[in-house]
C-alpha cells in the first residue's frame, strides 16, 4: 500500500506550460534585475570620471605653467601652477639651495612666496650691500607674462635701482638648466655674451648678478672690467677686460 | 544571483515535487502558479550554497511549504472562498491512484506534510523533523495518526 501513495504522487507531474511559463517569468524578472544593476555601471563610469578629472585637477595643480627666477647671488627659480601657488622651489647655486633650505614657500601664492624670499636674510643682505635682485618672470603666454610683470610694479618691486624685473624667453629655459642656469641669471648671461664674448658660462655661474651688471656696464662704456670691479658682495672676485660692448644695460620694464 | 541556465536547470529538476506540495497544499490553480514561480524566484535571488543535490532538494521542499503556508495565512485568502474544489488531480486510474490522493489530501493539513514526505519523498521522522523544524517524536504521532486515519479511509492495514 505504500507503493500505492508513492504510485499516486507519481502521477502529479507539473505541466510543460506551468514550467514554461515559469522560465519565461524569471527570465524576466532576471534581466529586469540586470538592467537595474545597469546604474551600478553609470555609477562606477560617473566614479571613474570624477577620478579622471580628480587626476587632471591634481596635475594642472602640481604642473607648473609659469614660472619666476629670481637672482642676487643665490639663484632661485619658483614653477608656479595655473593658479599661481609656488608648486616648485629650485636652487641653481650653492647659495640658492641653502636659502631656500631656510624658507617655506611651496604652495604658497607667489607674491606672498616672492616677498618672504626678499625678506630673507640672505637677499636683504645683498640689498643691503649693494647687491643687484633680478626678477625674471616666464608665463605660459606673453600676456601673463606681462600681467606677472605688472603685478611685481603694483607690488614695487622694480621701483628702486638695486632690483630689476624682465620677461624671460622660454626658448632659452631649457639652454639655461642645461647649463646648470637659472633662467633668469641665464638671460643675464646671454647680454653680457652679446658683449664680451670672452665670458665663459662657467665664469659667468660665478658672478653674482650685480658683478654681471657691472661688467656689462663696464662692456657699454669701453671701460676695463678690472675697473669696475669693486667693493661690495657683489663687486669681488672679477678678473679680465671687456673685449666688446654693444649694448645698454638690461632694460627694465 | 542565479542565471538563467540554473533556473531552467532547477525547474527541470523540482517542478514536480513543487507541484506535488502545491496540491498537498492548496486548491487553486492560480495559486499553484504564484508558489511555482514564487519559488523558484526565491531559488535564483537566494545566494545559498548547497553542498549537494539533496541539500539543494531540501531546501527546495522548506521554501515551498513556507510559501503554502504563507499564502494561506494571507490577509486576502483568509476572508475569499475560492472558486475552484479540489485541484487538477490526475483522471481516474486502474491503479487507484486517484482514490488514494484524495484520500491523502482529505487528511488534516498537518498530516499531509509528512506523509507526502515519508512516503514519497522518503524522508525518516528525524529527517522530517529537521526539515519542518518539529520534534522528531511529534513526527512519529503524525505519522502514526495519518495512517489511522488512511487505514480507515482506504481499507486494508497496508500502512505500516
Amino acid at each position: 500500500m505504500n507503493n500505492r501513495i508513492k504510485d499516486a504522487f507519481d502521477s502529479i507531474h507539473a505541466e510543460e506550460a506551468l514550467k514554461q511559463r515559469a522560465r519565461e517569468f524569471l527570465s524576466e524578472r532576471i534581466q529586469r534585475t540586470n538592467r537595474r544593476r545597469s546604474p551600478v555601471r553609470v555609477k562606477l563610469t560617473a566614479a571613474c570620471a570624477c577620478l579622471v578629472l580628480l587626476l587632471a585637477g591634481g596635475y594642472s595643480f602640481f604642473a607648473p605653467v609659469s614660472a619666476i627666477s629670481v637672482d642676487v647671488n643665490p639663484s632661485v627659480e619658483f614653477g608656479i601652477n595655473l593658479f599661481d601657488r609656488v608648486v616648485s622651489v629650485v636652487g641653481y647655486n650653492e647659495d640658492g639651495m641653502a636659502l631656500i633650505d631656510s624658507l617655506d614657500l611651496k604652495y604658497q601664492d607667489y607674491p606672498s612666496a616672492l616677498e618672504k624670499l626678499m625678506a630673507s636674510d640672505r637677499v636683504s643682505y645683498y640689498l643691503e650691500n649693494d647687491g643687484l635682485v633680478s626678477i625674471t618672470v616666464l608665463g605660459p603666454t606673453e600676456e601673463k607674462s606681462e600681467k606677472m610683470l605688472a603685478d611685481l610694479f603694483v607690488r614695487g618691486y622694480g621701483s628702486t635701482s638695486n632690483v630689476v624685473c624682465h620677461s624671460g624667453v622660454r626658448d632659452d629655459v631649457e639652454a639655461a638648466h642645461n647649463a646648470g642656469f637659472s633662467f633668469g641669471k641665464y638671460r643675464a648671461f646671454l647680454e653680457l655674451h652679446a658683449l664680451d664674448s670672452t665670458v665663459t658660462e662657467e665664469e659667468a655661474r660665478g658672478m653674482t648678478m650685480r658683478q654681471i651688471r657691472d661688467r656689462m656696464d663696464a662692456c657699454s662704456s669701453g671701460l676695463s672690467r678690472g675697473k669696475n670691479a669693486g667693493e661690495g658682495p657683489g663687486r669681488h672676485g672679477i678678473s679680465g677686460s671687456a673685449s666688446c660692448c654693444r649694448q645698454e644695460t638690461l632694460p627694465c620694464p | 544571483m542565479r542565471d538563467e541556465q540554473e533556473a531552467c536547470r532547477a525547474i527541470e529538476r523540482y517542478a514536480d515535487t513543487v507541484k506535488r506540495l502545491c496540491i498537498i497544499h492548496l486548491k487553486s490553480g492560480p495559486d499553484t502558479e504564484d508558489i511555482f514561480q514564487n519559488v523558484f524566484l526565491k531559488y535564483v535571488l537566494s545566494s545559498a550554497v548547497f553542498e549537494s543535490e539533496e541539500h539543494e532538494k531540501a531546501w527546495v521542499i522548506r521554501v515551498t511549504i513556507n510559501e503554502c503556508k504563507d499564502l494561506l495565512k494571507s490577509f486576502f485568502r483568509s476572508r475569499t472562498v475560492p472558486l475552484e474544489g479540489l485541484p487538477d488531480l490526475p483522471v481516474q486510474d486502474p491503479s487507484g491512484g486517484r482514490e488514494v490522493l484524495e484520500a491523502v489530501l482529505s487528511l488534516p493539513q498537518r498530516y499531509r506534510d509528512v506523509i507526502y514526505l515519508h512516503y514519497y519523498e522518503g524522508y525518516s521522522a528525524v529527517e522530517i523533523g529537521k526539515l519542518l523544524s518539529k520534534n522528531v517524536n511529534s513526527i512519529y504521532t503524525l505519522l502514526h495518526r495519518a495512517r489511522t486515519l488512511l487505514r480507515k479511509n482506504l481499507g486494508g492495514d497496508e500502512f505500516e
